[in-house]
């Protein structure tokens, strides 16, 4: 494999010095809200769902 | 149980976000860190395909059986993968900048060849929302959507094939080979899709049981 090739560039510097790691947690907090935005979403439509249960039972 | 399968899409997308930044690749020319791109665009594809066989599964289920319910499930699952076209091809686009040196080339199949399957679902939504009776629109989406998935498969998995392409994977380009995909990126890349696939499934949960809840109220309503 070319795992060893140093002469094609990457990004050894960011992670050489330790940059890269704020990268991937930015990234990693922007996924997570969405996620809770989304769960509370799912939520928010189950009280709706079970809102609409109930009044169906009352008919 | 269903918050499990979220739970999991959630942890493997995010294993594949951190993993697929600090993993280490292999070192191509003209790729360079951008074959990182791998974890993040593929999936996108990954998730369209899937919900469109999810959609293509409910088609025919209505076809078999009639029951609306599947119908309302067919399309909810058509959209969920029509919107991932969206990030696939923007991340397509911007990775072919990187290494193509153009953002839309026609000369690869597969980009023409996804440029059609959008085409074919665009038109599956437009005939459903020119058709007013229910039962009708119903029938005739289901239809169409065998047809539509028919000729996805054509565009996006055959004709770019048989061809010259700069995809890897085809005309003769190898992908999930030992030349371009190796243990250490298959680690990341294979719960990215998965994660991915999940994560469209809980779009499509979402969807469904919005629409299942606007049917109820139309029917107070009337």
């Amino acid at each position: 494999m070319n795992m060893q090739n140093k002469t094609i560039e990457m990004a050894d510097m960011l992670r050489q010095n330790g940059k890269l790691n704020v990268v991937i947690v930015v990234l990693a907090v922007i996924f997570l809200s969405i996620v809770v935005y989304l769960f509370l979403q799912d939520k928010r439509l189950r009280s709706l769902e079970k809102k609409m249960k109930e009044k169906n039972n009352r008919n | 149980m269903s918050i499990l399968y979220k739970l999991l899409a959630v942890i493997l997308i995010l294993f594949s976000m951190v993993g697929g930044l600090w993993n280490e690749v292999p070192r191509f020319a003209i790729l360079n860190e951008s074959i990182r791109n791998l974890y993040f665009h593929v999936p996108m594809w990954f998730a369209l395909l899937f919900q469109m066989s999810v959609s293509l599964y409910y088609a025919l289920k209505f076809l078999s059986y009639q029951n609306m319910e599947d119908h309302v499930k067919s399309v909810c699952a058509a959209e969920v993968g029509y919107f991932f076209a969206l990030p696939g091809i923007l991340t397509g686009m911007l990775w072919a900048k990187t290494t193509w040196g153009t953002y839309w080339t026609f000369a690869d199949p597969k980009l023409n060849g996804v440029a059609m399957a959008i085409l074919v679902y665009t038109a599956y939504f437009i005939l459903r929302a020119s058709v007013e009776d229910e039962i009708k629109k119903a029938k005739l989406s289901a239809v169409y959507n065998v047809f539509a998935y028919v000729m996805m498969m054509v565009f996006i998995m055959i004709l770019p094939r048989m061809t010259d392409s700069l995809h890897p994977g085809n005309g003769g380009n190898p992908a999930f080979s030992q030349y371009d995909l190796n243990n250490d990126m298959r680690m990341v890349f294979y719960p990215a899709v998965i994660g991915w696939v999940l994560f469209s499934i809980w779009l499509l949960e979402i969807k469904i049981r919005i629409k299942l809840v606007q049917n109820k109220i139309n029917e107070y309503a009337e």
